[in-house]
């Protein structure tokens, strides 16, 4: 009864590797290049965390490379009860702005992707637009929004209402609401993506025998897209576990530290603590590890749902009558709220002689001073080259590597396929405050002049920015039939000619949306490039974060309005040019 | 027991990496033993027998060869792009590459780092002097005696190393600061202690725990410090990183008073924007440091490093730091009257520092 | 009984209002399976949905047991929930999260039954379909078909007034195809539940209906029975679509009763008149299906009285197992045959193809 699996399949790859040997070399070359970059650029920053947390020298030191280990860091880390304080915070921290953005995204999700309310493209195409807003601009327009004493919205409330400092963006609410409303652009990516992949049949299906609307939702719906809410909250917390621009610039007033902060801390001290701060990097690193692995659980757990669904279908848009405006008007409140606030108050703070509430004064005051005085700085413009050369770099780099992996995973039988998978998903645990550091260390001990360049930031950005990238070309790779592979090969087609040529393109849409991810946010990164960061090659965040510790609010907003719109152009430009030359996207 | 190492990581494939790590380690080069003389040490020590004239022209001569310098300069700000821009000047067949986003800790640890790891980076820093020790102690910076040094005014020479390891070029000084719109002069704070009224409560602003300046505080009040510390605490300050964005904050109407303000700072926004509601307050003491050029050991291009450590004193640079309302050492300082009462840090001992801190983070910051 | 009147759906795209079906009309007589058959996007699949009511149609009506499902007119629309209906979706849509019998329990709930009562009710249904065995297997594991049968064990189930099929079977392996079909008839005869089947599979259609309908471009082109339908047929479309018919265009000449003389390039062919409105003069389309034609080396001796022939060509001959495979080319156009065994597959020679009068057909040109 059961349908066999068409037998033989690898008989034609296996066909083609004895007839056209000379051409698989290819393969196995860059294979086992693939595997030890990727050696090198993530098992030894892992080692090096690991390393320094057992050994009582700093790196660099002649007793740093013997066999000799110490778990008197680990005693010290895990006696303080500053060690403990920052565990609970951190995991406080990270759960409740997983609910929180989860909660958002997931609304905002629903509501584009699985109803029929107004204007849901326009919302969607909003929500991805946010991520070209740079994650520390967000902080800083919320301080600026909610900050006791002279936030806008604080000053509003006095002078409308007569109430002092209704909000305070210095305290763990703030911290939360900030960082989730950052996340939540991702969230929303995460989720749509499943809500797309589900087969409306299986709801139809159940409204057929006779279930209403709540109970398909509840016995359905929801029990599908369980595997993926699930691996969209982990992957919510583990990236709030290591998240840095929220607890750096918020965290210290609000008296609230977490992990990153105290190894931050650790670090900027004479002499610095390698082994604590490293010891602290650990218990972190194997907090996201283990969920890393519930996380692969649940991503497998999901597919083996979909391998029975069909191919091609839309979702079904639920009919939501008349509450489809108040969907609609909530949607673009938070669409309002998350994209179009951080924006608003830059542009109103880089116009305004001095900080000051709106007003009708503050309107007849408004000026250029703060764009005058960018522009006639010339420090000013390097960190933006940097930003763009970096930015476009890395993404160009980290999307080439990532397809060759996603393609000897998916399409080939290679032993040891697996491993790339996970060692470039692996970085992912690592925080970028330690990941900075690292490499920092790394290339102070080994006698490659790279320090102080761009190269050594784009090396630490390769690393940082693959997990993301795989995942959106991994789900594009699996939808290529392996066949297409297989008959280039048997046409004999040279292995590298058939990657460039048929298995890239065919890539595209994937490619190019890990592109776009990668660049923007290697654009915009700040806690690597902070560490890394030297007179020639800073980049537009660290000099965001220079204004911000100087007080040149208005300075900085200017400038980051700047960096904003530069970072439009070039999302435009390359948009346009990808559908200039590449090829069409539907196959 | 290098063999003992490649026979055990032989048998675990998995270090494999590790291998290639410690050979490529090993190879690289090391500090000599810790007291003999560096080559840039035997160096300067050739210069000290010149005359000025000679000595003048066997560097300038060193550093056109040399031709490029990499500095790290902890003075923020316009101050610090301000005076590399005047060196640059100076000597325009000079390459100079400088960094200025570190702090003076970040300084030294990046030196300590490169040292540690046998790399020859970085030349000279300028920073707090009190930041030195662990350098000092490692015996990183390079004895360099210079008789531009002679123009420091005697009040500071005590502060001068005996052995030559550093080149004072500035001082810095913290005290209070606060908004003239939210509290009036006869209400200001006229000592450490006033800072723990209830009227400031949840108003004042410090950094995070800085040993400079509890250190600072500790010469000024003694042991009554730990009083301070707890009622400060009680006070709900504001901790919050970067001083030269809390005094915008505090003059933007955020807090009222930032406790450890570099006084400058107010009056350099009050020179651009006169109606800058920022006053200072001189009755109580002001916590001073002392700032020094340093010279790397193996600094790799030393020449330079010698000229631009003598530069540092000249008059240009510190007439320009007077003009920039820093602390100059060979000139009067440009607004401090000459009545207020300074305190150094000086060297507390390590105990003693240690339990200042812990009282700091545990009362003020209420971090344990 | 299901009855479908003046149905209507049209879509509304950036430039152009697009009409996925217009006017369909037609009648499912209790315990009868109709099928509707078509090419892809002739509008067959939204015909379902509307009954089903996953589609909200824009005109007409339907009857479900003279209970009004749908009537534009008057704004009724019952949504799918409240209709009672069974459908098999083509990719059968098993939950994957739930087992066998979780799957079709599942839609037994919310009618106040005991868990032991739904559970007896869907093994018996699971037995229906001789699944029973399987009914704690994760929804999975199951090969296709079997989730076939789960997916008609959990429309069975719910006693509904009416099985709604949409390509239940075109994603099965053809072999598997064959014997389900056969066992999808014996299954509907045997409980006897109003069916619509939807496919695009013409021998699916033959075998399995009582009555089929045709459509094209979201409208009906002909219904009639499997047997009719297929013999008879009224329009070229119909006679193209069901199964492979040579075509010799030309003109209607004379007219004996039943009987028509056409006359054209292939010479004067006669044979059954299907359209009773066609005049002399009329354009008309002849048509015959291979198996009707047989195949001599020479003109003459057929023994039949007004059998047609025509002289060709034959190009290719090839060996199909239960027939052989011929192309014979005659003038412009060629023409297919299957012919016996024993048939003699040189290539490349003259031949006289001969069909009988009953068996061709002379159909109005469109």
């Amino acid at each position: 009864m059961s349908v066999a699996e068409a037998p033989g399949r690898a008989e034609p790859r296996e066909a083609a590797a004895s007839r056209l040997s000379r051409k698989i070399d290819w393969r196995v070359f860059a294979f086992v290049t693939l595997l030890l970059v990727l050696l090198y650029q993530v098992a030894i920053p892992f080692l090096m965390i690991v390393w320094t947390s057992l050994k009582t020298v700093r790196p660099g030191e002649p007793d740093f490379i013997t066999l000799t280990f110490s778990l008197s860091n680990y005693v010290r880390a895990f006696s303080s009860s500053s060690f403990w304080t920052a565990a609970w915070n951190t995991l406080l921290f990270a759960g409740a702005s997983t609910v929180v953005s989860f909660v958002l995204g997931a609304f905002i999700a629903w509501v584009v992707e699985r109803t029929n309310t107004p204007l849901a493209r326009f919302i969607g195409t909003m929500m991805v637009a946010r991520i070209i807003v740079p994650g520390i601009l967000i902080t800083v327009s919320w301080i600026l929004l909610a900050s006791p004493n002279i936030g806008i919205l604080n000053l509003v409330a006095r002078d409308l209402f007569g109430v002092r400092n209704f909000f305070n963006i210095y305290s763990f609410g703030g911290m939360v609401w900030v960082h989730s409303i950052e996340m939540v652009p991702l969230t929303y990516l995460l989720l749509s993506a499943s809500f797309q992949s589900m087969d409306p049949r299986l709801e139809e299906a159940s409204t057929m025998v006779g279930a209403n609307n709540w109970r398909t939702f509840r016995r359905i719906a929801m029990p599908l897209a369980m595997p993926a809410i699930g691996a969209a909250l982990l992957l919510l917390f583990v990236t709030t576990i290591e998240t840095f621009e929220v607890p750096l610039l918020m965290g210290g007033r609000a008296r609230f530290r977490v992990f990153t902060t105290e190894i931050f801390q650790t670090t900027s001290r004479t002499p610095v603590d390698w082994g604590l701060s490293s010891t602290y990097s650990v218990a972190l690193l194997a907090l996201s590890i283990l969920l890393l692995v519930i996380y692969f659980r649940l991503l497998r757990h999901g597919e083996s749902y979909q391998t029975i669904t069909g191919k091609d279908f839309r979702p079904r848009r639920i009919d939501l009558g008349r509450w489809r405006y108040f969907t609609c008007a909530l949607s673009l409140l938070l669409v309002f709220i998350i994209t179009g606030v951080p924006l608003l108050v830059m542009i109103y703070a880089s116009l305004l002689p001095n900080w000051q509430a709106p007003g009708i004064e503050t309107f007849k005051s408004m000026t250029f001073a703060n764009y005058d005085s960018l522009f006639s700085t010339p420090a000013v413009l390097m960190p933006m080259l940097n930003s763009t050369l970096v930015g476009i770099g890395t993404a160009t780099i980290v999307v080439l590597i990532v397809a060759m992996i996603s393609y000897f995973v998916h399409k080939t039988q290679f032993r040891g396929r697996r491993m790339l998978d996970y060692l470039a998903f692996a970085p992912i645990a690592i925080p970028s405050v330690i990941l900075g550091a690292t490499f920092l260390w790394f290339y102070l001990i080994l006698p490659v002049p790279i320090i102080g360049t761009l190269t050594i930031i784009g090396l630490a950005y390769l690393t940082k920015y693959m997990p993301f990238a795989l995942r959106f070309v991994s789900n594009s790779m699996m939808q290529i039939h392996r066949e297409l592979d297989e008959a280039a090969q048997v046409a004999g087609v040279p292995w590298h000619r058939n990657f460039f040529k048929v298995m890239l393109p065919l890539l595209k849409p994937g490619l190019l949306a890990a592109w776009f991810w990668v660049m923007v946010h290697a654009y915009r990164e700040l806690t690597v490039a902070l560490m890394l960061a030297r007179s020639q090659n800073r980049t537009a965040a660290v000099l965001i974060l220079d204004y911000w510790e100087q007080g040149s609010f208005l300075k900085l907003s200017a400038f980051g309005v700047i960096m904003f719109l530069a970072l439009l152009v070039i999302v435009v430009l390359s948009n346009m040019l990808g559908k200039r030359y590449g090829v069409r996207e539907q196959y | 027991m290098r063999k003992g190492t490649t026979q055990r990581t032989r048998a675990r494939t998995a270090l494999a990496a590790l291998v290639v790590l410690g050979a490529m380690l090993s190879a690289t080069p090391r500090t000599s033993a810790q007291e003999a003389l560096s080559p840039n040490e035997t160096l300067y020590r050739e210069l000290e027998s010149l005359s000025p004239a000679d000595r003048q022209s066997k560097i300038e001569a060193g550093a056109r060869k040399e031709g490029s310098v990499v500095l790290i300069q902890t003075v923020r700000a316009e101050l610090g792009a301000g005076q590399i821009e005047l060196f640059r000047k100076r000597y325009p067949y000079l390459k100079v590459e400088w960094t200025s986003d570190l702090g003076s800790p970040e300084a030294a640890e990046r030196v300590y780092a490169e040292q540690v790891s046998g790399r020859r980076l970085t030349d000279a820093i300028n920073v707090s002097i009190s930041d030195l020790s662990e350098l000092l102690a490692r015996n990183f910076l390079a004895r360099y005696a210079t008789p531009a040094r002679q123009a420091v005014l005697p009040q500071y020479r005590r502060f001068e190393d005996p052995q030559n390891r550093w080149v004072l070029s500035f001082w810095s000084d913290r005290g209070m600061s606060y908004n003239t719109n939210l509290v009036r002069a006869e209400d200001a704070p006229k000592d450490w202690m006033d800072l723990c009224k209830p009227a400031f409560k949840g108003n004042v602003s410090f950094d995070p725990v800085q040993a400079r300046f509890i250190g600072g505080l500790y010469t000024a009040l003694g042991d009554k410090v730990f009083d301070f510390f707890r009622c400060m605490g009680q006070n709900d300050p504001i901790i919050q990183r970067g001083p030269t964005q809390r005094v915008e904050l505090m003059l933007a109407g955020d807090h009222m008073i930032v406790g450890d303000s570099y006084l400058y700072q107010g009056l350099a926004i009050k020179k651009r924007t006169p109606s800058a509601p920022y006053a200072m307050v001189l009755s109580a003491p002001i916590i001073a440091s002392m700032g020094a050029v340093a010279i790397n050991r193996n600094a790799p291009h030393p020449y330079v490093a010698a000229l631009f450590a003598d530069w540092m004193v000249s008059d240009e640079a510190q007439t320009y730091l007077a003009d920039q309302l820093r602390g100059p050492v060979t000139l009067k300082h440009p607004y401090l009257p000459a009545d207020a009462k300074l305190v150094e840090t000086p060297d507390i001992p390590k105990p003693v520092m240690d339990q200042l801190i812990d009282a700091w983070l545990k009362d003020v910051e209420k971090k344990r | 009984m299901i009855s479908v009147a003046g149905l209507g759906k049209t879509f509304q795209s950036k430039s152009e209002t697009v009409h996925a079906i217009r006017d369909v009309s037609f009648e499912v007589a209790a315990g009868e399976i109709v099928t509707l058959l078509g090419p892809s996007g002739c509008g067959k699949t939204t015909t379902l949905r509307c009954v089903a009511g996953l589609e909200k149609p824009t005109a007409g009506s339907i009857f479900i047991n003279d209970r009004p499902v749908v009537d534009s007119k008057h704004d009724v629309f019952v949504p799918p929930h409240k209709r009672n209906l069974g459908m098999v979706f083509q990719s059968y849509a098993i939950w994957p999260h739930m087992n066998v019998l979780e799957n079709v329990a599942y839609a037994l709930e919310g009618r106040g039954m005991s868990k032991a009562d739904m559970r007896a009710e869907a093994m018996r249904a699971l037995d229906t379909v001789q699944m029973a065995h399987l009914s704690d297997r994760p929804a999975p594991r199951l090969s296709g078909g079997q989730q076939q049968r789960v997916a008609i064990a959990r429309a069975l189930v719910g006693r509904p007034q009416a099985l709604l099929f949409d390509e239940p079977l075109s994603n099965l392996d053809a072999k598997l195809r064959m014997e389900m079909r056969k066992e999808l008839r014996r299954l509907q005869l045997q409980i006897g539940l109003t069916s619509i089947y939807v496919t695009h599979d013409q021998s699916e259609a033959l075998a399995i209906s009582d009555w089929i309908i045709l459509m094209k471009d979201g409208q009906i082109v002909e219904r009639g029975r499997p047997v009719d339908i297929y013999c008879r047929p009224k329009k070229v479309f119909t006679a193209q679509f069901l199964g492979a018919t040579n075509l010799f265009p030309g003109t209607l000449v004379a007219l004996d009763g039943q009987r028509a003389r056409v006359q054209g390039p292939h010479g004067d062919l006669i044979g059954v008149l299907s359209d009773p409105e066609l005049r002399i003069g009329a354009p008309v389309q002849v048509s015959v299906r291979p198996e009707a034609i047989r195949m001599a080396s020479s003109l003459g001796g057929t023994g039949q009285a007004d059998a047609n022939q025509i002289a060709g060509r034959l190009e290719l001959a090839v060996f199909a197992g239960n027939a052989v495979e011929a192309d014979v080319r005659v003038g412009e156009a060629k023409v297919l045959c299957l012919l016996d065994h024993d048939a003699d597959l040189k290539a490349d020679r003259d031949v006289v193809l001969t069909f009988a009068a009953e068996d061709t057909l002379v159909l109005a040109n469109e």
